[in-house]
């Protein structure tokens, strides 16, 4: 099993790509894993409220630098691009946990010991269709190479949030994308949105002033070369 | 309640409570395009007195596209309990009977799926406004019974139970048999169409009234004046 270290650059976690996991030493200790496509949270120690929040940020802390290590070297290099994309991946989740922790009390994971949060993750595609002004050609590519896809808050509202049709790019020009964070709330079954703090792992980006939701994909496919 | 169609589009953005399987043309006759981050779409917006707004939308890329309309409402209105009020308000106002309605925020839902209601089908309640709808929407506001036959299909989504044989005329569908009765001279009571004064008879089929008329703007399937109309129509 490959095993990279997040403590190289600093930090005390480790990451195993096999099993996918970060696991936390010290007290309070825990881990941070995706199985078949779940995140799962574990926290052990004194006190859940107290154990989850170290772990969260323990991870993220390591998440980051092991990061930010990787991305100053050439991406890919030691075969670690995929664990990049899981770590980005996990990164999300990390940032969501925190920013809705008040939220994630009231959970499972706040009140029992050694319980497990699993977060389903939609497997099925959802598309884009080509527009004249947020769905351009040149829109696509730059999805294509950075595997966001950033949406701007409507007129009249303050929310950015990404849109996106469910199911697979019909005959009409377009991107067709997979991602692991849930668009919800504001979906419905013929549309799907994924707001920025309103939904888990969409994060914030700016750009020439503008906020814009931003949700990483998975799997990508530009029907609009 | 009053249905009022307004001219402009929402200056907030509006987020999708419901999905009406009934094309927009069913709904509204003041259809505009739009266009968003999303796609294009041909939709209409509304209000109900001064303190509900609300859009009809369809999307070139909704699922069901030719027969559903979506309604949105601002996204300030996040409640469930008070968006399924104010579904269960639009569509009363609007005269859309509740099997119409196949899906509601609240309701589970997979993405890309769409049921329509079983118990979803053409009732005779229903086919009263509809074929005042058509009418309407024809020159001279009448049309013949040939005329409404033809129609019906463009603005109602027929299911299997519409397209079953008739039990007691086997060369006609239920939803044939639904017609008949709906415009039948025979037929009495208060809530006819011929009886609230919404249309009278002609020889080969119905003409709207100014009554009729009036009650359609107020369901703002129209956008009509009054006073476009004499008083004798």
């Amino acid at each position: 099993m490959r095993r990279v270290d997040f403590s190289r650059p600093g930090g005390g976690g480790a990451w195993r790509q096999g099993a996918r996991q970060m696991t936390l030493p010290g007290r309070p200790s825990g881990s941070i894993a995706f199985v078949d496509g779940t995140l799962r949270s574990t926290a052990r120690g004194r006190g859940v409220r107290c154990a989850f929040t170290s772990v969260v940020l323990k991870a993220r802390s390591a998440a980051r630098k092991w990061l930010a290590a990787c991305e100053r070297d050439e991406p890919g290099k030691d075969g670690t691009s995929d664990c990049l994309v899981l770590t980005r991946m996990l990164l999300r989740e990390l940032d969501f946990t925190m920013q809705s922790f008040d939220q994630h009390l009231k959970g499972p994971v706040g009140f029992a010991g050694d319980k497990e949060d699993i977060r389903s993750v939609p497997e099925d595609p959802f598309h884009r269709v080509e527009n004249t002004t947020t769905q351009t050609k040149s829109i696509a590519r730059m999805q294509e190479q950075s595997r966001e896809i950033w949406g701007r808050s409507a007129r009249g509202s303050g929310q950015p949030s990404v849109k996106a049709y469910p199911g697979s790019l019909p005959n009409r020009r377009g991107v067709e994308f997979t991602t692991d964070i849930k668009p919800m709330p504001g979906s419905a079954p013929n549309e799907a949105r994924w707001y920025w703090e309103w939904c888990a792992g969409v994060q914030l980006r700016h750009k020439a002033g503008e906020d814009f939701a931003c949700i990483s994909v998975i799997t990508f496919t530009n029907g609009q070369p | 309640m009053t249905v009022r169609v307004l001219k402009y589009e929402p200056d907030v953005d509006v987020v999708p409570q419901a999905i009406i399987w009934r094309p927009l043309r069913y709904c509204t006759l003041v259809i505009r395009e739009g266009q968003d981050d999303l796609d294009r779409y041909n939709g209409a917006s509304f209000a109900i007195g001064n303190d509900l707004r609300f859009d009809l939308r369809v999307y070139q890329g909704h699922i069901h596209a030719e027969v559903t309309v979506t309604l949105y409402l601002a996204e300030d209105v996040r409640d469930e309990k008070n968006v399924s009020e104010i579904v269960s308000r639009v569509t009363n106002a609007m005269a859309i009977p509740v099997s119409a309605i196949a899906w509601r925020r609240g309701q589970k839902f997979q993405f890309g799926k769409l049921v329509r209601s079983p118990q979803d089908r053409l009732r005779e309640s229903e086919a009263r406004v509809l074929v005042l709808k058509i009418a309407a929407s024809q020159p001279e506001r009448s049309a013949t019974i040939g005329k409404l036959r033809e129609e019906i299909p463009r603005y109602f989504d027929l299911s299997p139970a519409d397209k079953a044989r008739s039990p007691s005329r086997k060369n006609e569908a239920l939803w044939q048999i639904i017609l008949r009765n709906t415009i039948s001279s025979h037929k009495t009571g208060a809530r006819t169409i011929f009886a609230q004064g919404w249309a009278r008879k002609t020889p080969s089929g119905l003409k709207v009234t100014r009554r009729g008329m009036d009650y359609l703007n107020s369901i703002g399937f129209l956008e009509t004046p009054s006073s476009d109309l004499s008083e004798t129509e």
